[in-house]
């Protein structure tokens, strides 16, 4: 494998002039999948979060829970 | 019939009924849908003379020049079988090169001189390394082929385009 | 119906897939971390040069893949809708929600990452040819179909209806892929074609594999966490729900 010889990092952040388009590219790239995911770990902790509460609330269902009657659910788990 | 079947049979129309629709709406706008004119369909008449349209070709191999005012570029815009010659004033991007695929927006003169405003290169599907290109070259001329173009230099596909 | 389809319906509750969703998502995140970074690596240092477009055909690592992706998530979210329509399961209505998204992130992408790389060797940002208009158009399908479901408040109406334009928007796919035979478009045609081998340098074709590789990846990591966040929306009072969330707490 010939790995591309760039010499200097100043010539690889240049991009032979295309720095503007390249970087704006990947950078585009990176920043909105970043945000995908930081976006749905906090739906995700949010709506875990309201559920635990009302859960809680209605008599601590589900804690401890020993998989007596959960049936096929997450079988081979714990 | 059950209500799934019933539901199946309605999708099933739905989606036929689109896309019979879509096949005539996708025919009707293949014969008007071209985004630039070849030189031979412009020479035909093809062309709008009232408003401005894409002339799209190679640009001919010899044929830039500058004007003497020294911005303004003269080239010949061919598609192999006939030719127009466009004169245009402003930026050029990076690909614009002789044998290379250009777009040019603009109007036809009534001296038969197309006047760009807006002039953008096509490019093709073929990437390589420069020494794989210039191997290539080299072959090319040791065998005696005709000057210019490289392996599909933007050229030939366009011209299979611009030819259907 | 036969009995083996009901078991399988069975299997596809979201009772059960959920928790089946959250032991694969790790390995799919793992599995993406993996391909985007040898795919980062292949484009910026194995990669060569391009003979006329110099460094900055290297945009295309990210554009092909992106704008594949675009095409494939939204034939994979209407294979879920019409499952969803034919046979009524939630789940594949679930699913279908939970990829849009990411596909409409990956159709941006394409039309962002190509105004850039259109910018400097056409000479322009963005022109009105038949490949580019289809593109944008994938993207308002994602947009419609997401606003659709949000917007009718009863989850099977609003399942049906974006659904129905789910599917009825595949036709758009085989116009955008075909495009740049069917019309003339500024746009170049395509370098990986089924019929006659490509028209790329070896070390760039598998750079463009491996990177769209991590996209698949990332693309299914993120939608399954999704469709546990929209199942948790929609079966939150579950008694299930309840055992699932200690038991994983538990873990």
């Amino acid at each position: 494998m010939k790995l591309v010889s760039w010499g200097s990092v100043a010539a690889f952040l240049a991009m032979g002039g295309y720095a503007l388009y390249v970087w704006g590219s990947y950078g585009m790239v990176a920043a909105t999948l970043a945000l995908e995911v930081a976006l749905l770990l906090r739906r995700r902790r949010t709506l875990l979060r309201r559920l635990g509460r009302m859960h809680r609330m209605r008599g601590g269902a589900g804690h401890g829970a020993g998989g007596v009657e959960g049936g096929f659910i997450g079988q081979g788990e714990r | 019939m059950k209500p799934r079947h019933k539901r199946l049979v309605f999708v099933l129309a739905a989606l036929a009924a689109f896309g019979v629709g879509t096949a005539l709406v996708l025919n009707a706008l293949r014969s008007n849908l071209l985004f630039f004119l070849s030189p031979s369909q412009v020479l035909a008449g093809q062309a709008p003379a009232d408003r401005a349209f894409r002339l799209g070709g190679l640009v001919q191999e010899g044929s830039v020049e500058r004007l003497a005012d020294g911005v303004t570029l003269r080239f010949v815009v061919t598609d192999e079988v006939r030719s127009v010659p466009v004169i245009y004033k402003g930026l050029l991007p990076d690909l614009f090169a002789e044998g290379q695929g250009v777009v040019a927006l603009g109007r036809l003169g009534p001296d038969g001189v197309f006047r760009a405003e807006q002039v953008l290169a096509k490019h093709d599907e073929t990437y390589m390394p420069p020494e794989v290109a210039e191997a290539i070259e080299r072959a090319k001329r040791e065998a005696g082929l005709q000057e210019g173009g490289g392996p599909g230099l933007g050229g030939e596909t366009l011209v299979q385009e611009v030819a259907r | 119906m036969s009995r083996r389809l009901i078991n399988w319906f069975r299997f596809a509750s979201p009772a059960s897939f959920y928790p089946l969703a959250g032991r694969l998502a790790p390995w799919f995140a793992a599995a993406a971390a993996i391909f985007i970074a040898a795919g980062l690596f292949l484009a910026f240092f194995v990669a060569p040069t391009d003979y006329k477009q110099g460094e900055g055909y290297r945009i295309m690592f990210v554009h092909v893949p992106a704008a594949w992706m675009s095409m494939f998530i939204y034939l994979v979210m209407a294979g879920y809708a019409a499952l969803g329509l034919v046979l009524n399961t939630r789940l594949s209505s679930m699913m279908a929600s939970a990829l849009a998204p990411t596909g409409a992130l990956f159709t941006f992408l394409a039309l962002w990452t190509g105004a850039l790389w259109g910018k400097p060797m056409w000479g322009t940002w963005w022109v009105w040819d038949a490949r580019l208009t289809s593109e944008l158009i994938l993207l308002f399908l994602y947009l419609g179909f997401m606003s659709l479901k949000a917007a009718i408040d009863d989850p099977r109406r609003a399942a049906r209806a974006s659904g129905l334009l789910a599917l009825v928007g595949v036709v758009n796919i085989p116009i955008i892929y075909k495009s740049v035979e069917w019309w003339n478009t500024l746009h170049q045609g395509a370098s990986i074609r089924f019929s006659s081998g490509t028209t790329m340098e070896e070390t760039m074709l598998l750079t463009l594999v491996v990177m769209t590789l991590g996209f698949w990846m990332y693309t299914i990591a993120v939608a399954l966490t999704r469709v546990r966040c929209e199942i948790l929306e929609a079966e939150g009072r579950a008694s299930w729900v309840a055992e699932a969330l200690a038991r994983e707490r538990g873990r």
